[in-house]
C-alpha cells in the first residue's frame, strides 16, 4: 500500500505515505482509530508501544515471526532475513540463543524493544504505529541502533509516530526526537 | 444479541476457519495444543487406567465371586459404554481446562486479542481453532489408551496364565457399535471440554480478576456440559425404544 488518508477523532485528516514517518499526536482515541483504519485497509500492523506488545503465550521466536509466517513468508526466507537483522542490534550468537530461551513474560525491556524492532523490521509490508516513549529509558546505544533499523527498514511502509507529550529530562538519559 | 449466543457464534466462525489450517503458525499451535493435551496427558492417564482396571477386578470378585471370564468381560462393556470416555473426559477438563480458559482470557484481558488482529493474524483462527480441533481430538486418542491400560492392568492382575478362551469370551462386548459409541461419546465430550474452555475465556473481560473467574467458569461449565451429555447418552436409547 503506498498511501493511505485517514479521519482522527477530531475531525482532522491524517495522510499516511510509504516511505515517510507520519507524525500524530498521541491520545488512546487517535490510536484506536489509526489501528482501526489500516485494520479496514487490509494493512498487517505492528506496534512499537511504551509497554507490552509481544504475545505472553507465545515464545520469543514465535512472537518474532508470527505475522511473516501467517502471511506466506517460508521459514527458510525467515532465518535468512533474520540473520541479517542480527547484527544491526549488536546481538551475538551467544545473545540471540539467550534471547530466545528467554520466556516472553520475562524478557527486559530492552529486550522487549529488541524482538519487538526485529519484528517489525523482518515482516515484508508491515505498517508501523510506534509510540513515542518506545525508546525512552531505553539504552542510548539500543535507541540509537533502534532508530537506525528502522530508518533502513521504512522504504515502502506506512508508519505513525505518536507522539506523547514531552517527558522531564532525566538525568543520563540521552533521548532525541527521531527525524521527521 | 445475548452474549452466551454472540460467543457461541464466535465459536462456531472459529469451527469455519478450517482452510487456514494451511497456514504455517495455525499447524504450528494445533501441535502445540496436541503435545500439551495429549502427549503430556499420557503419564496420568496410565496411571488412571491402571488404578482403574486394578480397582475393578478387585471389586468384581469381591462381589460377584472370582469369575475371572465375566469380570474381564464386564469391565471391557463398562470400559466402552461409559468409563474410558467420561474418565478421560473429566481427566482432561481438570487437567487442560482451565489452563485453556486462562490462556485464552488472558488474550483477551491483556489487548493482545486485539494485536493479532491488527497484525492480521485471524484470532478465531489461530486462538480457537488449535483448541477446539485438538481437545476432542486429544479426547478420542487418550480414550483409547485409558482403554487398553486399564483392561491390561485388569488382564495382568485377574489371570494367572494366558486362556485363549478367557480372551474371546472377554472380547464379547467389542462390536462396532459398541466402539462407535465409545469413539462418538469421547468425540462429544471432548468437544464440549474445548467449547467451555475457549466461552470462558472469550467472556473475560476486564482485568486480572477475570482471568480466574475464566478458568473456575470453564471447568464447571466443562462437568455441566459432559455429565448432561452422558446422562442424554443413557436416555436416548429408551425415549426411542417402543413401549
Amino acid at each position: 500500500m503506498s498511501a493511505l488518508t485517514l479521519t482522527l477523532p477530531d475531525g482532522g485528516a491524517l495522510a499516511l505515505c510509504a516511505g515517510q514517518l507520519t507524525q500524530c499526536a498521541w491520545s488512546p482515541a487517535n490510536q484506536t482509530a489509526i489501528s482501526a483504519a489500516l485494520l479496514a485497509a487490509g494493512q498487517v500492523t505492528l506496534a512499537l508501544p511504551a509497554q507490552g506488545g509481544l504475545l505472553s503465550t507465545l515464545s520469543v521466536a514465535d512472537n518474532l515471526t508470527l505475522a511473516a509466517s501467517y502471511h506466506g513468508m517460508p521459514w527458510a526466507e525467515l532465518d535468512a532475513a533474520l540473520a541479517l537483522l542480527l547484527p544491526a542490534l549488536a546481538l551475538d550468537a551467544a545473545a540471540w540463543r539467550a534471547l530466545l530461551a528467554t520466556p516472553t513474560e520475562q524478557l527486559s525491556a530492552d529486550d522487549r524493544r529488541r524482538v519487538l524492532l526485529l519484528r517489525a523490521a523482518l515482516t515484508p509490508a508491515a505498517a508501523w504505529l510506534i509510540d513515542s516513549d518506545f525508546f525512552a529509558d531505553a539504552h542510548p546505544d539500543l535507541a540509537a541502533r533502534g532508530q537506525a533499523l528502522l530508518a533502513q527498514a521504512l522504504p515502502g511502509r506506512l508508519a505513525v509516530w505518536l507522539t506523547r507529550p514531552a517527558r522531564p529530562a532525566q538525568p543520563g538519559a540521552e533521548w532525541k526526537e527521531p527525524p521527521p | 444479541m445475548p452474549p452466551v449466543i454472540n460467543l457461541l457464534v464466535q465459536l462456531c466462525h472459529a469451527l469455519g476457519r478450517l482452510p487456514a489450517l494451511r497456514r504455517a503458525p495455525v499447524q504450528a499451535a494445533l501441535g502445540r495444543q496436541l503435545q500439551q493435551c495429549g502427549l503430556r496427558a499420557l503419564p496420568g492417564i496410565a496411571c488412571l487406567g491402571a488404578a482403574l482396571g486394578l480397582a475393578a477386578v478387585q471389586q468384581m470378585h469381591h462381589v460377584y465371586g472370582a469369575n475371572v471370564d465375566f469380570t474381564l468381560r464386564t469391565l471391557l462393556q463398562l470400559l466402552l459404554s461409559e468409563l474410558a470416555p467420561l474418565l478421560t473426559a473429566l481427566f482432561l477438563l481438570t487437567r487442560s481446562s482451565s489452563g485453556i480458559a486462562a490462556e485464552v482470557a488472558a488474550l483477551r484481558v491483556h489487548g493482545e486479542w486485539r494485536t493479532l488482529a491488527a497484525m492480521q493474524v485471524d484470532p478465531l483462527a489461530f486462538v480457537l481453532l488449535p483448541r477446539l480441533l485438538a481437545i476432542p481430538l486429544a479426547s478420542a486418542l487418550l480414550t483409547l489408551y485409558l482403554l487398553l491400560i486399564a483392561q491390561g492392568a485388569a488382564v495382568l492382575y485377574a489371570l494367572d496364565a494366558p486362556d485363549q478362551a478367557t480372551f474371546y469370551s472377554m472380547l464379547e462386548p467389542l462390536t462396532p457399535a459398541m466402539a462407535l459409541l465409545c469413539l462418538s461419546k469421547s468425540l462429544l465430550f471432548g468437544a464440549l471440554t474445548a467449547a467451555s474452555s475457549c466461552l470462558a475465556g472469550l467472556a473475560a473481560e476486564g482485568d486480572w480478576p477475570a482471568v480466574s473467574q475464566a478458568s473456575a467458569r470453564a471447568v464447571l461449565f466443562g462437568l455441566l456440559a459432559i455429565v448432561a451429555a452422558d446422562a442424554l447418552f443413557a436416555l436416548l436409547p429408551a425415549l426411542w425404544s417402543p413401549a
